[in-house]
């Protein structure tokens, strides 16, 4: 009688200690789920891995006449580009904006599609050396769209004479 | 009495191995099946042995005229061609065709039959496909891109290692 007393069977113990440390991970892992951000998908895959896939040319176009030159840019690949973020270097400083492409004929906002060219009007601060692109995709969280810039894109770089 | 102890935890030690391999594979197979499709599913792409040639050019009227060559491994089922009157840029602006021999979806010029049917160019097969230029272009074209485009798995795929440029004399 003393002997059945004494405790638990070492498989109880074992499936015990198990279940306990399988209650505490899934209690933790909900309590720190809230400060971990929710990852952007573009379609069923995680937007990072979507980045890899995108690819478009670009061309610089100087319009003498006027202060605003314009980028030309054709999307090669066959994920919709929303807009880029366009970099202007000169004298070791870098300032960087959001353009979102215009339809060529018309001067409507676009997505570039599959296939499709676009042009950007931008105002070229003087002095500037270089122009680089990176591409900005529309992702979703939950039901939210959000916009994710491509940071890992080996972009497109543009030299300006 | 104490070769039956002797049994009895051996069981349980073995048991309890077993639980645990199996506990883990468990869960490692839920954690899996839940992360595979966010992590490791690829977006369909080309194969790599796509590939289109520029064979020859010719203008006449505002319209040009190419004839391309499949020097791939793969069926094309169709291209994009664009056109730039400016040697210092880029060919951008995408050219239609108005051959019948081709059924444009927005910047996809896609090969069909007389029925509008698809009738890819099959490896080492030839075709020439006429492009209206004067619509969309201030001038004649000095430079022309095209790329391939494929549909597989019912999905239509621009090929982006397949781009090639060209100078045309217009």
């Amino acid at each position: 009688m003393k002997k059945n007393k004494r405790g638990l069977s070492p498989v109880v113990t074992t499936v015990l200690l198990i279940a306990l440390v399988v209650i505490l991970a899934i209690i933790i892992l909900l309590w720190a789920i809230a400060f971990i951000p929710e990852s952007i998908l573009k379609g069923e895959r995680a937007i990072e891995s979507v980045c890899d896939d995108v690819a478009f040319e670009a061309s610089f176009k100087d319009i003498p006449e006027t202060n605003e030159d314009e980028i030309w840019v054709s999307n090669n690949g066959n994920v919709n580009i929303h807009a880029f973020e366009v970099g202007f270097y000169l004298e070791g400083d870098v300032s960087k904006e959001e353009v979102v492409p215009q339809d060529i004929g018309g001067g409507e906002p676009i997505t570039l599609r599959q296939g499709v060219s676009g042009k950007m009007t931008v105002d070229v601060p003087k002095g500037t050396t270089k122009i680089t692109l990176l591409p900005i995709l529309i992702g979703t969280v939950g039901e939210r769209e959000v916009k994710y810039l491509c940071k890992n894109h080996p972009g497109e770089e543009l030299i300006i004479a | 009495m104490r070769k039956i102890n002797k049994d009895k935890k051996a069981v349980s030690l073995m048991l309890s191995y077993v639980l645990l391999v199996l506990i883990a594979l468990a869960v490692g197979t839920l954690i899996y099946f839940w992360m595979k499709d966010v992590i490791f599913s690829p977006g369909e792409t080309c194969p790599e042995g796509v590939s289109l040639i520029i064979r020859d050019v010719s203008c006449s009227g505002g319209q040009i005229t190419i004839t391309i060559a499949n020097k791939g491994t793969f069926n094309v089922h169709g291209i994009i061609v664009r056109g730039s009157d400016d040697p210092e840029i880029a060919p951008i602006i995408n050219l239609k065709s108005i051959d019948s021999k081709i059924t444009v979806a927005e910047t996809l010029n896609m090969f069909t039959d007389v029925s509008g049917n698809s009738d890819p160019l099959e490896p080492n097969e030839e075709g020439e496909y006429t492009f209206d230029y004067s619509t969309v272009l201030p001038g004649p074209p000095v430079k022309i891109t095209i790329g391939a485009i494929r549909t597989q798995e019912e999905e239509t795929l621009v090929c982006e290692r397949t781009f090639i440029t060209r100078n045309v004399d217009c």
